[in-house]
């Protein structure tokens, strides 16, 4: 089984980094979200795609937190994400 | 530290401005119209490093004035209408620019010249569009002034706003940081071609190190009535009377206070951002309309007196 790639999903969807966060905004849902300091690490990520695992490695060597623990971080950030509807399917 | 919700809320609408700019100027290239990028992208590229947010809520674009009534045609095919039809303004002040908006979102302005230069509005086209920059804004490549071009808006600007609007004072005064000295002289320069050097003295001398620039530039230290009183941000009627003075004719004065005293929705969409919440807030602003110009007259006629003595 492959591993599943998360990337931003494609139009309507704009962002700019502001003072070291991101800040997007969702033109599908006509609203805007600021992203913490983890999250705008694992964006650039996001927009060519990566896995699961690259993502967690990305913020253990940012962080350099445990595995574990930025496995529970980037699992929250990914869902948060999807439930907002800016992960492509 | 996390962004202020006012941060993320400027940024997020720059972004929705961005993206109508986009989608603008992607229709105007369609039709071949020509339209430069005033402030907005323009300011904070010159002036702003790329990770600070400059508050811009509307769209400003300098169209070729041969341009005009198609782009006009273009923004009514995206959805667009004027806040204000040409028809209801007869008689009273030329804009320099008309709004248009789309369901409440970001607006766009479109304008014929820029606010203070005496010039014809095709030269004041030509003198912008021969400096002009490219950048790239969503995609899309946008036509913006150059720094030299940026720093006689910043004046402009603030000169249109006056003293009391605090972005005009904090763009004036990243210009004043930012920009080279031969930015400001190539400005003045350009100021002087377009006839717009009193107005760009006066905006620079809301601030203090501006006012010893414009004085360096050897700018004009007496200026005209209006461009003095726009500069010292007068209550709502000063503009007004001040252009009534100056219209000639019994008959055109009284058509001027008639229209004043009794105006098109759109001029008083234009006056009273109260008309613009809808139609109830329309004819709120209709029926206030008395006690409005009753309660601002007073002190629009001591500011123009104020304006006359200090451009006499």
């Amino acid at each position: 089984m492959t591993e599943r790639t998360y990337r931003l999903r494609d139009g309507e969807l704009e962002w700019r980094e502001v003072e070291g966060e991101i800040v997007a905004l969702d033109l599908r849902a006509s609203t805007y979200l600021s992203i913490n300091k983890a999250g705008t690490a694992l964006w650039p990520h996001l927009t060519s795609g990566a896995s699961r695992e690259e993502l967690v490695t990305a913020l253990t060597s940012r962080y350099g937190i445990d595995a574990e623990s930025a496995a529970r971080d980037v699992g929250a950030f990914v869902r948060a994400l999807e439930e907002k509807g800016l992960l492509a399917s | 530290m996390a962004l202020s919700e006012a941060t993320v809320r400027a940024a997020a609408r720059g972004l929705a401005a961005d993206v109508v700019t986009a989608e603008v100027l992607t229709a105007f290239a369609e039709q071949r119209i020509s339209g430069i990028v005033l402030r907005g992208p323009a300011f904070q590229r010159w002036l702003y490093s790329p990770d600070e947010v400059r508050t811009y809520v509307d769209v400003d674009l300098f169209v070729r004035p041969a341009d005009r009534a198609r782009a006009e045609a273009v923004l009514r095919g995206l959805g667009f209408d004027p806040l204000v039809e040409e028809f209801e303004l007869r008689g009273h002040r030329p804009l320099h620019a008309t709004e248009w908006t789309r369901d409440g979102g970001i607006s766009v302005d479109v304008h014929e010249t820029v606010s203070g230069a005496g010039a014809p509005p095709r030269q004041v086209w030509e003198a912008f569009r021969a400096r002009a920059v490219s950048l790239s804004i969503n995609g899309v490549e946008a036509m913006i002034p150059d720094a030299a071009g940026v720093a006689l808006l910043v004046g402009l600007h603030a000169a249109h706003h006056g003293v009391r609007l605090e972005r005009c004072r904090s763009d004036l005064r990243r210009a004043l940081d930012r920009l080279s000295d031969q930015a400001w002289h190539e400005a003045a320069e350009l100021a002087c071609r377009i006839d717009a050097a009193p107005a760009f003295a006066a905006g620079l001398s809301i601030d203090s190190r501006g006012h010893e620039l414009a004085a360096k530039l050897g700018l004009p230290s007496k200026r005209p009535v209006d461009v003095e009183l726009r500069a010292s941000s007068p209550p709502p009627l000063a503009l007004g009377l001040e252009w009534l003075s100056r219209t000639p004719g019994a008959r055109a004065k009284t058509g001027l206070l008639v229209r004043t005293a009794f105006p098109a929705p759109g001029a008083m969409r234009a006056w009273r951002s109260r008309a613009r919440s809808g139609r109830g807030g329309l004819a709120v602003s209709y029926l206030t309309h008395p006690f409005w110009l009753a309660r601002h007259l007073p002190s629009s006629a001591l500011a123009l007196r104020r304006a006359r003595r200090t451009s006499a």
